[in-house]
C-alpha cells in the first residue's frame, strides 16, 4: 500500500465517524423533542387527578356553588379526553383541541378561585393548601414542560439545518423540521390560574 | 496548570539555595558543588506530596453532591414529606428540573442555617444535589426560591460544581506548599538551642528554604484566590442569567436578591466547611474585606443587572405567607425563623399575632371596665410609661421613685402614674403581662434619649427597696430586650454554648426557679424539665436560688446556639405545665427568659406543646388570690 492510499483510506475513515456522530446526535435531539412532549402529557394528567381531589375536598363548603363546581368538573374531563385522544402524537389538529380545552379548564378554575374567596374557613385548610400548592406546582411544571419541548425542538432544528449536518439528515430519515407548540392564545395558558387565598 | 507553575517555581528555589551555598565555597564551578541528585530528590519529592495532596482533595470533593451536601450539615428532604414549605421545595426542584430538561437533582436542607443561600454539589448532573438553608425556606416566597433554586440549576448544568471542584482540589495543594514552607520555618527556629554549630549552615539553608517555601504558597495563594473569584464572579451573573431563562420571570431572582439584601443574616453560612464550598454557593459565604477576593458579585450589581431600574430598596423577607404560618405552628420546635428575627423580629410580626389573642383575653378579667380604662393607656407612649412604672410602685418606698420621676423631669408622668398605680395593685400575674406586652409597641416611638431617661427611672424605681424580685426582673427584661436594639445600640451576645451540658447550672437555676412557682409538685416538675434536656440536674432550694445568680443564669442561656434555646424552652415550658395549667406568672418568667434569649415565640411553643391555644387563654386568667410571683 502506497501512502496515497492510506491518506485516502484515512480520510474517508475520518469522513464516515464524522457522519456517524452527526447522525447519533440527531437520533439524541429527536428522541429528547419527543421525550419533551410526553412530560407534557405527563403534567397534564397529573393536573387533570388533581382537579377532582380539589373539588372534593371543598364540596362540603360549597354547597351553594354547584354550577362552578360542575363547570370545573367538565372542563376538566373535556380536556382530559382530548389529551387522551391525542395519544401522545404530536399532531397539529389534537393540539389544538387540547388547547381550546385547556383554556376552558383554566377559565374554570378561575372561577372557581373567585368562588373560594368568599369562603375564609376554606382558606385555613390545611388540605385545602396543600392541594393549592400541588395545583400551583403542575401548572408550573405544564409551563416548564412546554418550554423545554419547545427548546428541545429549536436545538433539534437548528441541528437538523446547520451545515453539513443538512446532507446527512435528509439522507437518512431527519428530513423534516419538529414543529413548535405554538397555541392560539399562549398569553393565556402561560398564566396559570392562580388560586389565591388573600 | 498552576500547581506545575508552583512545583517549578520551588524547584528554581532550591537550584537558588544550593547556588548560593556553592557561592559561600568559590563561585568557581557550579556544577561540581552543586549536588544534582540531591537536587531531584527533593524536588521530586515535593512534586508528589503536592500530587498527592490535590488528588486526595480532588477524590474528597469528588465523591457526588450528596456527600458534600452530608459534609455541610444538610439533610435529605424526603419525597413524602408533609412540611408544607419542604414540599414547595421539592416541588420547586422538580419544576424545575422539567425546564432545565435534566434529572430531578436530590434536594438538601440546612436545617441549622439562618442565611438565605443555597448550593448545588456534584460532578455530574447525574449526582448532583440542590441545598437550601432554612433561611432561603423561610424568607423566601415560592417564585423567589423558584428563581435560587434556577440560579443552583446553572451551576449545575455549566458544570461549573466541576471546575469548582477542581478549582478547590488545586487550591489546596497551592496552600500546601505554603504550610509545608511554615513548617520549616518553625522547625528551623526551634532547633536553635540544640544544634551545634557545625549544622548551623545546615539550619540556615532550612529557614532560608522554609521562608522561600511560604512565601511562595502565599503567592500563589493569592493569585489562585484572584482567579477564583474572578471566575467565580463571571459564573454568578452566567447563573442569575440562567435563572431568568429557566423560570422566564426576572421577578423570582430579582426579588430573592432584594431580599437578601435587606436580610439580617444575609446570605452568610455558618458551617465551617461553607468556606472551601464557598464558590458553589447562591451568595457570599463569608464577609470579604475586599471584594476582589469575594466570590460572589455585590448583591446590588447582581441585582441591577436583573432588574435594570431598581430603585435601590430592599425588600423585608415574607414573614407572614400563609404556608409559611401554619407551618410554624405544627412545627413550632423548628421555628427558627421566630428565632432568628429576634427582637427586631418581635416588633413586626410577634406583636401582631399576639394582640388580638390578648385583645380577647380582656374580656375574660375581673372588671372590664377598669382594664378597658387600662389597656386604653397602653397605646399612647406616656400612658404605657406610667403603667409599667406603677406596676413597679411600692407603697413602703415610694420616696426615692417619686423623686426619681421628679429629677427625670418627664411632664405629666408623675400624676399618670399617681393615677394607675392604685388600680394596677389589683392585677393578676397574667392581667399585668398583657399590659406589658401592649405597652411596648407604644413605647417604640420614643426617641432613643427619652426611652434612655424611661430605663433609667425603671431601673431606680426597681432598686428603690434596695432589691430586685422576679417579677420585677421579668418586666424590666420584657421591657429592655424588646426596645434596646431598636433605641439604644446595643448587641446580641456571641453565641459560645454548644452543648446543653456546658450551661447544665445555670439550667438548674432557671427551671428550679421556674419549678417553685408551680402548684403541685414542685420536684416532679423540675424532673420533667431535667428529662427534655437528658440532664441529671439537683433542684435547688428555694432559698438557694439569689437574683443575681439568676440573672447571671439566664445570660449564660442566651449565649447558647439557636436550636438548643429551642429545647430549653420546651424543657421551661414543660416544667411550667407539669401541674396541667401554665398559671400568668409562669408565662410572665418564660416569656422574660425568652426575651433575654433572644427568641419570643413562646406562645408557639406552648401551644406546641400540649396546651391548647384555647387552655392557654383560660389559664392565662389566674383563679382570684393565687400568689403570683413573690
Amino acid at each position: 500500500m502506497d501512502t496515497t492510499t492510506i491518506i485516502s483510506l484515512a480520510v474517508v475513515a475520518l469522513l464516515l465517524g464524522w457522519a456517524v456522530v452527526i447522525y447519533n446526535q440527531l437520533v439524541a435531539l429527536s428522541n429528547r423533542y419527543q421525550n419533551g412532549f410526553a412530560q407534557i402529557e405527563v403534567q397534564l394528567k397529573r393536573r387533570y387527578d388533581l382537579i377532582p381531589n380539589l373539588v372534593e375536598t371543598t364540596k362540603g363548603y360549597l354547597l351553594h356553588e354547584r354550577e362552578t363546581l360542575e363547570a370545573v368538573v367538565n372542563a376538566r374531563n373535556a380536556a382530559a379526553s382530548a389529551l387522551d385522544a391525542l395519544g401522545g402524537s404530536i399532531n397539529a389538529e389534537g393540539i389544538q383541541t387540547l388547547s381550546g380545552a385547556e383554556n376552558a379548564l383554566g377559565a374554570a378554575l378561575g372561577k372557581f378561585s373567585v368562588v373560594m374567596e368568599a369562603y375564609p374557613d376554606l382558606k385555613a385548610s390545611a388540605n385545602v393548601q396543600q392541594l393549592n400548592e400541588e395545583l400551583a406546582s403542575t401548572e408550573n411544571r405544564v409551563a416548564f414542560a412546554r418550554q423545554g419541548f419547545n427548546d428541545a425542538v429549536m436545538s433539534y432544528n437548528t441541528y437538523r439545518q446547520s451545515f453539513p449536518n443538512l446532507l446527512i439528515a435528509n439522507r437518512f430519515g431527519h428530513t423534516e423540521d419538529a414543529q413548535l407548540l405554538e397555541f392560539d392564545d399562549s398569553e393565556q395558558i402561560q398564566e396559570a390560574p392562580k388560586i389565591s387565598f388573600t | 496548570m498552576a500547581v506545575v507553575t508552583l512545583i517549578i517555581l520551588t524547584n528554581l528555589l532550591f537550584l537558588g539555595l544550593l547556588w548560593a551555598e556553592s557561592d559561600s565555597y568559590g563561585p568557581s564551578d557550579i556544577i561540581t558543588v552543586l549536588d544534582w541528585p540531591l537536587f531531584f530528590a527533593v524536588g521530586g519529592v515535593i512534586s508528589l506530596v503536592v500530587g498527592v495532596v490535590v488528588l486526595v482533595n480532588w477524590l474528597n470533593f469528588s465523591r457526588g453532591g450528596s456527600q458534600v451536601a452530608a459534609a455541610l450539615g444538610g439533610t435529605l428532604v424526603q419525597p413524602g414529606t408533609d412540611k408544607p414549605l419542604e414540599r414547595r421545595a421539592l416541588n420547586i426542584v422538580q419544576e424545575l428540573a422539567l425546564a432545565a430538561n435534566m434529572p430531578v437533582p436530590s434536594l438538601f436542607l440546612l436545617e441549622h442555617e439562618l442565611g438565605v443561600n443555597a448550593f448545588a454539589a456534584g460532578t455530574h448532573h447525574t449526582n448532583a444535589v440542590v441545598a437550601i438553608t432554612r433561611g432561603a425556606l423561610e424568607a423566601l416566597n415560592r417564585d423567589e426560591l423558584q428563581g435560587v433554586v434556577g440560579h443552583e440549576f446553572s451551576h449545575i448544568l455549566n458544570g461549573d460544581m466541576r471546575l469548582s471542584i477542581r478549582l478547590a482540589a488545586m487550591l489546596r495543594g497551592i496552600t500546601f506548599i505554603g504550610d509545608l514552607g511554615s513548617i520549616l520555618l518553625r522547625i528551623g527556629s526551634h532547633r536553635h538551642h540544640f544544634q551545634s554549630r557545625k549544622k548551623d549552615d545546615g539550619r540556615a539553608a532550612m529557614l532560608a528554604l522554609g521562608l522561600g517555601l511560604y512565601l511562595i504558597g502565599l503567592l500563589g495563594g493569592l493569585m489562585a484566590g484572584l482567579i477564583k473569584s474572578a471566575i467565580s464572579k463571571q459564573k454568578e451573573y452566567l447563573a442569575d442569567a440562567s435563572s431568568v431563562q429557566f423560570t422566564r420571570n426576572p421577578d423570582g431572582i430579582g426579588n430573592a436578591l432584594k431580599i437578601i439584601g435587606g436580610h439580617a443574616n444575609g446570605t452568610f453560612v455558618e458551617s465551617a466547611r461553607a468556606e472551601e464550598m464557598s464558590h458553589l454557593f447562591f451568595g457570599q459565604v463569608r464577609h470579604r474585606l475586599w471584594s476582589g477576593f469575594a466570590t460572589h458579585p455585590p448583591i446590588e450589581q447582581r441585582i441591577r443587572r436583573i432588574d435594570p431600574r431598581w430603585d435601590g430598596k430592599f425588600l423585608p423577607a415574607n414573614v407572614d405567607s400563609g404556608v409559611m404560618s401554619s407551618e410554624a405552628e405544627k412545627h413550632a420546635d423548628k421555628n427558627d425563623m421566630a428565632l432568628r428575627a429576634g427582637i427586631a423580629g418581635f416588633a413586626s410580626a410577634d406583636v401582631a399575632t399576639v394582640l388580638p389573642r390578648n385583645a380577647n383575653n380582656t374580656a375574660e378579667m375581673a372588671s372590664p371596665a377598669a382594664n378597658a380604662a387600662l389597656l386604653n393607656e397602653t397605646t399612647d407612649p406616656l400612658g404605657a410609661m406610667a403603667l409599667l412604672l406603677g406596676m413597679l410602685w411600692n407603697p413602703q418606698h415610694e420616696e426615692p421613685q417619686w423623686q426619681a420621676i421628679e429629677v427625670a423631669g418627664i411632664k405629666g408622668l408623675d400624676d399618670l402614674v399617681r393615677r394607675w398605680c392604685e388600680p394596677l395593685r389589683t392585677q393578676t400575674p397574667s392581667e399585668n403581662l398583657i399590659i406589658i406586652e401592649r405597652s411596648i409597641p407604644a413605647l417604640r416611638g420614643l426617641s432613643p434619649e427619652q426611652y434612655r431617661v424611661f430605663r433609667n427611672l425603671l431601673e431606680t424605681w426597681i432598686d428603690a427597696d434596695g432589691k430586685t424580685v422576679l417579677q420585677e426582673w421579668c418586666l424590666f427584661q420584657l421591657v429592655c430586650h424588646y426596645l434596646d436594639p431598636e433605641l439604644i445600640n446595643s448587641h446580641a451576645p456571641r453565641l459560645r454554648h454548644k452543648t446543653l451540658d456546658a450551661v447544665s447550672k445555670d439550667l438548674a437555676i432557671t427551671l428550679g426557679a421556674l419549678a417553685h412557682l408551680t402548684e403541685e409538685d414542685t420536684e416532679r416538675a423540675f424532673r420533667r424539665g431535667a428529662e427534655i434536656l437528658s440532664l441529671t440536674m439537683t433542684l435547688p432550694e428555694a432559698d438557694a436560688i439569689v437574683m443575681t445568680a439568676f440573672t447571671q443564669s439566664v445570660d449564660e442561656l442566651a449565649a447558647c446556639y439557636p436550636l438548643l434555646k429551642v429545647t430549653i424552652l420546651k424543657a421551661m415550658a414543660s416544667v411550667a405545665a407539669d401541674d396541667g395549667k401554665i398559671s400568668g406568672s409562669e408565662l410572665t418568667l418564660i416569656k422574660a427568659i425568652a426575651a433575654v434569649m433572644d427568641c419570643p415565640a413562646p406562645d408557639n411553643l406552648l401551644a406546641a406543646y400540649g396546651i391548647g391555644d384555647g387552655s392557654l387563654a383560660e389559664d392565662l386568667v389566674d383563679p382570684p388570690g393565687s400568689n403570683g410571683l413573690k
